[in-house]
């Protein structure tokens, strides 16, 4: 009894969360596109309609057809119902004009932004979360997820509000529930496990340093938002310009010092380019016109995605220093671990390649690890296994730190027994070389190498109701 | 010392095994674990604690070992009455020399079974500590070396409670490895029945190692690498045991040396001359879960020592690649 209340209180606390950075992109996408006409409260109360639907029709989840007719037909419902309470409050059921509302705002997409048409992707959006969230266990690592991008989001939305100058309502609470709500799902569902990392022998201070760095963050970013006013910014700004001002004078001096150093050959008239002729104007020519509003939002688009690169980026590289700080104060004698540096690099080559391998351009480059030949081997061995331990685990089967190579072999060997040769041999040879310390002769990093050449074209999927045994 | 003599040298201690791993089976059916175990034992120099209900074969096990490895075998009957000097031998007068002599207990042997030790007393348990420590014994502040290779094999029933002496901490601390052989499955109980249906096969046994040639594998497993990633998994493992909420006293450093030692040994019988985190993880439990002691709170709640040293290993992260 007491674990369904707590299963029920984590779900409470993931719609909590979900809730925080929807209530404020909502309220964004509302002020911007239809002058805050829907109301976002009003939209959000689908995420629990949707949870508490999609928990309902659990039972017939495997019914495949079935589930995903009732989830279309329930979302479809959930739109209209949306639409006419949120928009048409004040108009009669019978009256069936507010049905047609969604059509005619698509047909007059090219000159105005009607409300419906932010109520569709709204009500699309929070029917989906609200069906994960029912469909999904709810755990700490899942809680961990949920406030992992709730906080990108939500800073996104943030900045984003800031960038169209508006004011959203409520930011400071929401904020305050948003760690407030994470902080008390994970501490329950850390206690429900007891397996992650909070709870072996280091709990005691990594559970402070994440009580203290979320007072910390709470605190400065009080403390910055109250020091760091605009005018404040403006004296900076000056300041950091006056200084660029004065080495570039300094360097202009310079150049003008070498300069006079070099003979003086006179002063060359150049030819002054004519101008180029005026483009001929195409009255005949077909125009794409783009209605302001989607000229606003492509504009606002761009904006974000670039603010949301950042924001990635500076996201992933605070979880790999907190992975290495981990590592480093799990007391994993004898554990190696890639160095931060090697780490970012791998991420960056990675982030590179899912961007741009779509437009296959970086297929027929070769990055300067694989610069040489299929042929040439190499040139680690515990490099290899640490690619084949990466590889497999994208795949679904991730080494298990207490696992030893020759069960993490026999594991995977037996899912995968089509790959079991190739996983053999570099197991094998990494055996070999790590613990046996001998230096493997040519033809066997030769091996290896092929080995792990083959594997890496396979591209892993684990099997539904496949488990690591 | 180059690769191929290495692979050389473990070839034979592989082979070794492999040889005595067949004439115990001759014997005893099925408990291939167990034998392997008992042989790195050997191969150490470790003496072995064989913990199981009656007439599962400990005896039996033990005689077969004894006959294949050539060596001399002494069996001591634990009792209640049992004095130290029935263990260590005693002084005795002999009216024609007019000298007091020596007569070696049974002690003095290669291999010695100390059968249901925990009925012993505990001042004859201890005797056998400096025997088992120092591989020699005082008789009458007369120090004797005991001859190599020694083994003491000790037995003890853990169901019969009432009568017995439990053996202290110090004493179990001195056992390299405790084993249970356990009841054997069906088809196993029906080999036995037809192989001890004429008699005992232990008694046609033929020795396949010498005492000499096993004093030799013991030194090559000594040979055997340790990589310091290896070398400080086991420290690590041991190490965890002192910090497990569930235990009240951890592994200590003999502990230590007795896995390491131990891994070397199942690593040059598997013909491999480095150590692999794959041995330590097979020796923990078996090499630890006897030196442990066990809160209340924990045997209250139904945790056995070998439970608790399996979550031990399943906590300490291998030294491999992440």
């Amino acid at each position: 009894m007491r674990q369904r209340w707590l299963t029920w209180a984590l779900y409470s606390v993931a719609m909590g969360l979900e809730a925080c950075w929807l209530l404020a992109l909502l309220d964004l996408a509302s002020e911007q596109t239809t002058g805050g006409i829907v109301s976002p409260a009003g939209l959000l109360a689908l995420l629990p309609l949707s949870f508490l639907l999609h928990r309902f029709t659990e039972r017939w989840r495997r019914l495949t057809l079935l589930d995903r007719v009732l989830t279309w037909l329930s979302g479809a419902i959930a739109l209209l119902l949306a639409i006419k309470l949120l928009l048409y409050s004040g108009m009669a059921w019978a009256d069936t004009t507010w049905l047609l509302s969604l059509p005619r705002a698509f047909g007059d997409i090219f000159n105005t932004f009607g409300a419906p048409l932010l109520v569709l992707p709204a009500t699309a959006l929070l029917w989906w979360l609200g069906r994960r969230l029912a469909r999904q266990t709810t755990g700490f690592k899942a809680l961990l997820g949920e406030f992992q991008f709730g906080l990108f989001m939500l800073v996104i939305t943030l900045v984003s509000a800031r960038l169209f100058e508006l004011e959203l309502s409520g930011q400071v609470p929401l904020v305050l529930g948003f760690f407030g709500l994470s902080l008390a799902g994970l501490s329950v569902s850390h206690g429900m496990e007891g397996a992650s990392w909070l709870s072996g022998i280091y709990r005691t201070p990594w559970s402070g340093l994440l009580l203290a760095a979320i007072g910390i963050i709470l605190v400065a970013g009080l403390i910055i938002g109250l020091i760091f006013t605009p005018d404040l910014l403006q004296i900076i700004w000056s300041a950091i310009k006056t200084v660029l001002e004065f080495i570039w004078a300094g360097i202009l001096k310079v150049l003008e010092f070498l300069a006079s150093l070099m003979p003086d050959t006179g002063e060359v008239d150049l030819p002054i380019p004519e101008a180029p002729p005026p483009a001929a104007s195409d009255d005949n020519g077909f125009s794409l016109r783009m209605p302001e509003w989607a000229r606003t939002a492509l504009t606002s688009g761009w904006l974000i995605i670039m603010s949301g690169l950042i924001l990635l980026a500076l996201w992933r590289i605070s979880t790999e220093i907190l992975r290495h700080l981990r590592l480093m104060m799990g007391g994993r004698s004898g554990t190696e671990y890639e160095s931060l540096a090697g780490s970012f690099r791998d991420d960056m080559r990675g982030l590179f390649r899912r961007m741009f391998g779509w437009l296959k351009l970086f297929k027929r480059i070769r990055w300067r690890r694989d610069a040489a030949p299929a042929g040439q081997a190499v040139t680690s061995v515990r490099q290899t296994y640490r690619h084949f331990l990466r590889w497999a685990a994208a795949g679904g089967y991730p080494r298990e730190l207490a696992q030893t190579p020759c069960e993490y072999r026999d594991m995977i060997g037996g899912l995968l027994p089509e790959l079991s040769q190739d996983i053999d041999a570099i197991t094998a040879q990494y055996v070999s070389t790590r613990y046996g310390e001998a230096s493997p002769a040519p033809p066997e990093l030769q091996l290896m190498n092929h080995s792990w050449q083959r594997l890496r074209q396979v591209k892993l999927k684990k099997m539904k109701g496949q488990n690591n045994l | 010392m180059n690769e191929s003599t290495t692979d050389t040298q473990m070839a034979a201690v592989s082979e070794v095994a492999e040889k005595l791993a067949a004439s115990v089976g001759r014997v005893i059916v099925g408990k291939a674990a167990a034998v392997e175990l008992l042989t790195v034992a050997l191969l150490c120099e470790g003496h072995i604690l064989i913990e199981d209900v009656p007439g599962t074969g400990k005896t039996i096990l033990a005689k077969a070992l004894a006959r294949s490895l050539g060596c001399s075998f002494k069996r001591i009957q634990c009792t209640p009455d049992l004095l130290p000097a029935d263990v260590t031998g005693i002084h005795y007068y002999n009216q024609k020399t007019g000298e007091f002599e020596l007569r070696p207990g049974p002690v003095m042997s290669n291999i010695l079974l100390v059968d249901e030790i925990n009925r012993a007393t505990p001042r004859t348990q201890s005797c056998l500590l400096e025997a088992m420590q120092e591989q020699q014994v005082t008789v009458d502040l007369e120090t004797v070396p005991l001859p190599r290779p020694f083994l003491v094999i000790a037995t003890q029933n853990p169901v019969e409670m009432s009568g017995t002496f439990p053996l202290p901490e110090a004493q179990l601390d001195r056992f390299l490895i405790r084993i249970g052989l356990g009841y054997p499955d069906e088809a196993e109980e029906y080999e036995i029945l037809e192989r001890f249906r004429e008699g005992n096969p232990a008694v046609s046994l033929e020795s396949v190692v010498t005492a000499e040639d096993l004093l030799e594998m013991q030194g090559r497993c000594r040979q055997v690498r340790i990589a310091e990633p290896v070398r400080n998994y086991i420290a690590a493992i041991t190490r965890a045991t002192r910090q497990h909420e569930g235990l009240r006293l951890g592994a200590s450093p003999r502990a230590t040396l007795g896995l390491g030692h131990a891994s070397q040994a199942l690593a040059a019988i598997r013909g491999r001359d480095y150590v692999m985190p794959d041995d330590v993880k097979l020796l923990a439990v078996p090499a630890l879960a006897h030196r442990v002691i066990q809160k209340t709170e924990s045997r209250l709640k139904g945790k056995s020592a070998v439970a608790v040293i399996s979550e031990v290993v399943a906590s300490v992260a291998v030294p491999a690649e992440e």
